[in-house]
């Protein structure tokens, strides 16, 4: 409609092309009734102009009119007032040089009569002047009133039409505004609109509910009575930064925010903002959600996480967790320290190759025969007390380890790895073992001094009688010489006592006083009693070198018996007083390859035993010799070395304990209750062996050492 | 002939879309915007028609959009379809009397005449009696074109006292009336510019919805052809009493009209433009 309006042509141009002055006679804020008529007297147009002509130009021209129509008496100058209702909307004038009314529309009707007499007089003006007549005038009118009437009405039907359309379209609007409407009161979010104040404008079910108010009492109030401040300022963060007309924009993505309920409890709530445009208007849309449950959750997971997190973090065990294909996927802190590494840098590198590529000898360790590897090879649980990893600087550490393969939905993912650095575990174990060693021989020392003490006494009785033995050979032999001395003078000189029978007779008397026979029997012997001395102190003094010192810590092939045999003689004191030792030493022992000192130590550590096990028995009264049988055979591919006592036996009650450490019956002083201890460690950790016993209370024990000719896989070395 | 018409495709296909929108009720301006859009030469030429003095457009109107709002979809279908079927008439040719220019003289006269009947006679549907009018006598060039030689048979068999379908009929052995109503069929013509073609030499013999724009168009007929702007160049014309009684058209109307049609038809100088050639 407005485009027809827009499109009327300017009736004072028309009037003004018409006649000439009558835009001269406008007067705006003037409204005049004008009527307009051609040169020939004709009406062109009935109107209430609006800024046009002031009412006495119109007057002039309506009373000029019927002048101009040569005494037509049908026509009466209006007056003005009572054309008052003709206000014209739409009119569709001509251009004047077509001399004719095309068509006039009038929202309210012409008045009857005065239209009609108008145009009757206009036409009839016209019609006269060219001088027709009266039938053919009348029918004319008619036609020009059919045909206004009839564009008329199509008018309107056009205009209705136009309505139509428009109520329709506002009818389709509604129905999509309530259908919104519907959609925003049944979502299960609240929704809140707000203006570009602040101020609630609409909100949902939801919203009322999630927020504690009734169905209209959060409509015009600020946004903040919901979201405390200073968080309800940032409705306004957006700006108007120009978003099209009826475009959506996100502000604001998504912020958790304390909401504030009616009664003024606060909850935690997610919130998203949209901003609308509306024309020139901003709309701001916010959709809230309660998240009080997913907070609580969230928190008890936090809190759940933050005390794993602190329990791997604190814990003194390196943890290390590998997927599938090994690769570290979690390391805690200890680890990391450990392995010298920042925990960031070892995630997503290779276990094995970054921490275990190396065995300890500084061969290359392949994954195939890691035993962390077999782990991801769900070969299950593995542990290991002699590995080492590396750091990284290069440097390596002896570590316990555990992997353990995770299953989830029973597929293998992965393993987890736990693991300790037992350097300081070792260094004690090796303090420890030294500090035995250093024990059993200073137990040793004692007996060993009063073995060495006897040959030694006795070599110094037979020194001292060859001391007296050797004068009393002096005396004869200086008798003897004094006589060859006289004899050697002869006549010349005197000394006759050495060539007279009394010097004869003196040599004899030394020789009675020497008692020559008795030396000469039992000096042979005393320097033999005293060369078995010397042999003894020896033998002594080399069974001591060979046990303390028999070559290092190095495997080498030992010849057993002979380790045995130096271990008894060491030993001797200890056992001489309460048993007698047999042995019963294959002959055909092979060589076994093992660490001397090491079975030295464990060998010495039985004997010993044995010894104490038999005197305890000894001192119950039961005093007869005890008997200790040392003996070695071959079994297939490993010796058999045992010691049987003919001791007390071990108690039921402590048989299962006698390998711990620390643990012994013995009185303080005795023992530190660490021989077996190392005994079992020196034999299964270090040579892949076994040491075993058999006991019968108050008939003795038999220790069973089984050790392997060839330790295979070659055992590790030791680290002392 | 008449079994030939599905071969006839004189009339651009843009005029039968243009048709078809205007006809369809769930149709409305954006349709016809868009069909008319996709010639340009058709929307110039509409454009210039609207800008003419018969509208007395104060605003130059430069865009279909504005027109339909501005006249209504009838009005700019009409104008469409004028445009379009002024093709036909391009190439101008004299067979006798028969001017292929006078041919379109007479359709776009009886069209403006029809139309003035109707708005005369309060007919809510002149538009529509325009647009019958201008389709009228389509058959006659129908004929021209695709039976050309017969159709100058018929042009030089013409007497003055023997109606043009007789001897059309004669010598075709159809006229033009049922020639174009079955063409018209075939296009999908409304129903009113159908009736209009086969009965707008005999009304009388029509009953039915359209009777009001079937008369108007044999009235118009009548009139443009005293005017002496006839379809053949003859001018024998029958007085239809029983359309004009129909109408209530008395001796004085028709003097009143054909003195108003000058005018009307001064005003529509631009309708009878031939071709859509840009000018």
């Amino acid at each position: 409609m407005d485009s027809i309006l827009e499109s009327i042509p300017d009736l004072l141009d028309v009037v003004d092309e018409a006649v000439p002055g009558t835009r001269a006679l406008a007067r705006p804020g003037r409204p005049a009734w004008m009527l307009l008529a051609d040169a020939q007297g004709r009406l062109l147009s009935l109107e209430e102009f609006h800024l046009a002509v002031d009412r006495e130009a119109a007057t002039r021209l309506a009373a000029d009119l019927p002048a101009r129509l040569k005494g037509t008496s049908t026509w009466r100058a209006p007056a003005p007032k009572a054309l008052g209702s003709g206000r014209i909307v739409a009119a569709r004038l001509k251009g004047l040089a077509d001399e004719r009314l095309l068509a006039c529309g009038f929202t309210d009707p012409i008045p009857e009569g005065h239209g009609r007499d108008v145009l009757l007089a206009a036409v009839a003006g016209g019609i006269v002047k060219r001088g027709r007549d009266e039938a053919t005038l009348r029918t004319r009118i008619d036609h020009l009133l059919a045909e206004h009437e009839t564009l008329r009405a199509s008018h309107s039907l056009a205009i209705a039409a136009v309505i139509e359309e428009r109520e329709g379209r506002i009818r389709a609007e509604q129905e999509h505004a309530s259908q919104l409407r519907a959609l925003m009161m049944a979502a299960a979010d609240g929704i809140v609109t707000v203006d570009e104040t602040g101020r609630i404008e609409s909100f949902n079910a939801t919203a009322a509910e999630i927020f504690g108010y009734g169905p209209s009492e959060m409509i015009g109030r600020s946004i903040s009575i919901l979201m405390p401040v200073p968080y309800h300022l940032w409705w306004h963060d957006g700006g108007g930064t120009g978003i099209a007309d009826g475009d959506a924009r996100r502000t604001t993505l998504r912020r958790e925010v304390p909401g504030c309920r009616k009664d003024g409890s606060m909850f935690p709530m997610d919130v998203s903002v949209s901003e609308v445009s509306l024309g020139s208007r901003r709309l701001f849309i916010g959709i809230f959600r309660d998240i009080t449950e997913r907070k609580q959750a969230e928190e008890e997971l936090r809190r759940l996480h933050m005390q794993n997190e602190m329990i791997l973090n604190s814990a003194g065990e390196g943890i290390m967790g590998v997927d599938r294909q090994g690769t570290m996927i979690f390391v805690n802190p200890a680890a990391a320290r450990m392995l010298g590494w920042d925990v960031a840098a070892l995630v997503g590198r290779s276990m094995h190759e970054t921490v275990h590529q190396t065995l300890c000898d500084g061969s290359a360790s392949p994954p195939g025969e890691c035993p962390v590897c077999r782990t991801l090879e769900g070969d299950g649980r593995s542990t290991s007390g002699d590995e080492v990893f590396w750091r990284q600087d290069g440097t390596s550490f002896p570590v316990e380890y555990t992997g353990k393969p995770i299953h989830e939905g029973g597929q293998l993912v992965g393993a987890v790895i736990t693991f300790r650095d037992i350097t300081e575990k070792r260094t004690l174990e090796t303090q420890l073992r030294q500090a035995q060693k250093l024990e059993s021989i200073g137990q040793l020392a004692a007996g060993i001094a009063h073995e060495i003490n006897t040959p030694t006494q006795y070599i110094g009785d037979n020194v001292r009688f060859l001391d007296d033995a050797f004068r009393d050979l002096i005396h004869v032999l200086s008798a003897c010489r004094a006589l060859r001395e006289g004899e050697a003078r002869g006549p010349e000189g005197p000394a006759p006592a050495c060539r007279s029978p009394e010097g004869l007779a003196r040599v004899f008397a030394a020789m009675d006083e020497a008692d020559l026979e008795y030396l000469v029997e039992e000096i042979p012997a005393a320097i033999a009693q005293s060369l078995d001395g010397v042999r003894r102190v020896s033998k002594i003094v080399l069974s001591m070198k060979e046990f303390s010192h028999p070559g290092g810590h190095e495997m080498q092939a030992v010849d057993l018996n002979k380790a045995l045999e130096s271990t008894l003689t060491v030993s001797r004191n200890e056992w001489k007083y309460v048993a007698e030792v047999a042995t019963d030493l294959a002959p055909d022992l092979p060589l076994v390859t093992c660490i001397p000192g090491d079975c030295n130590q464990v060998f010495l550590n039985l004997i010993v035993n044995a010894a104490h096990a038999i005197a305890e028995k000894s001192q119950r009264g039961e005093g007869e010799m005890g008997k200790i049988t040392v003996a070695t055979r071959r079994e297939n591919d490993g010796v058999i070395v045992s010691v049987a006592d003919t001791g007390a036996g071990i108690p039921w009650a402590v048989r299962s304990r006698i390998f711990d450490p620390f643990f012994t019956t013995k009185s303080v002083g005795r023992g530190t209750g660490q021989g077996l201890a190392i005994a079992h460690t020196i034999i299964t950790e270090r040579h892949g062996g076994a040491i075993g016993f058999e006991s019968e209370l108050g008939r003795g024990t038999t220790f069973t050492v089984r050790l392997p000719i060839h330790p295979n896989p070659a055992p590790r070395a030791t680290r002392e | 002939m008449v079994r030939r018409i599905d071969e006839i495709s004189t009339l651009p296909q843009i005029a039968l879309k243009v048709m078809e929108i205007a006809n369809d009720p769930d149709s409305g301006a954006a349709d016809l915007k868009e069909v008319m859009e996709a010639d340009a030469a058709l929307s110039a030429r509409v454009l210039r028609n609207v800008n003419s003095s018969a509208y007395a457009v104060r605003t130059r109107i430069t865009n279909l959009q504005q027109a339909i709002a501005y006249l209504g979809l009838k009005q700019i279908r009409n104008l469409a379809m004028t445009a379009s079927v002024s093709e036909l008439f391009k190439r101008d040719e004299q067979i006798g009397n028969y001017r292929r220019l006078g041919l379109w003289r007479h359709l776009v006269s009886v069209g403006i005449c029809a139309r003035l009947i109707g708005l005369r006679r309060k007919l809510p549907t002149f538009e529509d009696a325009f647009l019958a009018g201008l389709l009228h006598d389509i058959g006659i060039i129908l004929e021209d074109q695709h039976a050309h030689e017969k159709f100058c048979t018929v042009i030089a068999s013409l007497e003055p006292d023997v109606p043009l379908a007789t001897i059309e009929r004669r010598v075709l052995g159809y006229d033009h009336t049922t020639l174009a109503e079955a063409v018209a069929a075939n296009w999908g013509f409304p129903s009113a510019v159908r009736e209009a073609i086969r009965h707008h030499h005999n009304s009388a013999a029509y009953r039915g919805p359209d009777i009001d724009i079937v008369r108007c168009v044999e009235v118009a007929n009548l009139i443009c052809t005293l005017k002496g702007m006839s379809s053949v160049g003859a001018k024998l014309v029958q007085v239809s009493l029983p359309a004009l009684q129909g109408l209530a058209i008395t001796k004085e109307d028709i003097q009143v009209l054909a003195e108003d049609l000058d005018q009307e038809i001064a005003a529509n100088e631009s309708l009878f433009q031939v071709g859509t050639e840009r000018g």
